[in-house]
């Protein structure tokens, strides 16, 4: 996978390649047992239970990468992985120094908004939802993406009914404004 | 916050804080009668409890509310001198067990649930070092074996 090499995890983290292999294992094995004991593996040596550190970005964007050659349980779980990551779980009490690298992670994973998007278009409830979750997330921190995940939110709470909640929750949700702010037709 | 007690000689349950039927079915079902079942609960039978109480704060998550606001981990702790157990959950500051400790000091914990995952975590290399590994079941996974 291009993307893990464009990183120069040694400039990261100690023991950086063990992040490596791990991010490559869980991109090549299909048996699950393999794959599951890569992200275990990834969260407990290099992650604070998805409070953001340097490795966020990096992790955020082969994660997404990922996304997009993998599908059922591994997509889900990786998934599931990239939300505990982005959404920002306690963001009240993160340093700033946290804050930028959340904030650096929402960057990379917006340059992959059309495979989340397409996963809120093709995928199962469970999937779905998650997309939601970091959609509403990056439409918070990038005010400018709110017109655009709204269209989709709309499209999506019409397809799978089973995660209207959780669209309505952020269409009306005082943190999310962007989402309600237009149509990126009003640039015409 | 919902607690619970594990049960103790002449009070078995604390009413309406734990329910009876789940507090039995914990102990193996030992009928409906408080009074024949009180007896000193077991330090695994207290940390059952204290499991269970985690594993319904887990569940409470599920529902919609932005994923952000739900914590990373849950985890069950009980006090064997005063048959207290109780759920604790994670910050972005201090995990599961760090929170649950310095809320019951002498706690016995149970074993740390993903509330993403939805089942038992290893405990991490900070934690065993702050903790130990006697404080936690003994199938509890540890980190510092799984590498």
């Amino acid at each position: 996978m291009w993307e893990l090499t464009r990183w120069n995890w040694h400039a990261y983290a100690e023991h950086s390649e063990r992040l490596e292999r791990a991010l490559e294992e869980l991109v090549r094995a299909d048996e699950r047992q393999v794959w599951t004991h890569a992200i275990t593996k990834i969260e407990l040596e290099f992650f604070d239970v998805g409070v953001p550190s340097v490795l966020t970005r990096p992790l955020a964007s082969c994660l997404v990468s990922a996304i997009r050659r993998v599908d059922g349980a591994k997509r889900t779980a990786i998934l599931s992985f990239l939300a505990e990551l982005i959404c920002g779980r306690g963001e009240e009490d993160y340093s700033q120094q946290q804050r930028e690298w959340l904030s650096l992670a929402h960057r990379e994973v917006a340059m992959g908004l059309s495979e989340l998007e397409f996963i809120l278009e093709t995928g199962d409830e469970t999937d779905a939802e998650m997309c939601v979750h970091m959609l509403a997330t990056l439409a918070a921190h990038i005010a400018s993406l709110g017109p655009r995940i709204a269209y989709y939110f709309g499209r999506a709470r019409n397809r799978v009914p089973a995660i209207a909640a959780h669209v309505d929750y952020y269409l009306h949700s005082g943190k999310h404004a962007s989402l309600r702010a237009g149509s990126d037709d009003d640039d015409l | 916050m919902r607690n619970g007690r594990a049960g103790a000689a002449g009070d078995a349950v604390d009413f309406g804080v734990i329910g009876l039927t789940e507090l039995f079915a914990l102990h193996g079902g030992h009928g409906s009668d408080p009074v024949l079942t009180a007896r000193l609960p077991t330090l695994t039978e207290g940390v059952e409890v204290a499991d269970a109480l985690a594993w319904e704060r887990r569940n409470s998550y599920s529902g919609t509310g932005g994923y952000g606001t739900r914590p990373a981990v849950v985890i069950g702790a009980y006090d064997p001198a005063t048959f207290e157990a109780e759920a604790f959950s994670s910050t972005a500051k201090r995990h599961a067990e760090g929170v649950a400790t310095d809320a019951m000091p002498d706690a016995l914990l149970s074993k740390p649930i993903s509330v993403r995952k939805g089942d038992y975590i290893p405990v991490c290399e900070p934690c065993e070092a702050e903790f130990g590994r006697l404080r936690f079941p003994a199938d509890t996974t540890f980190a510092k074996d799984i590498k």
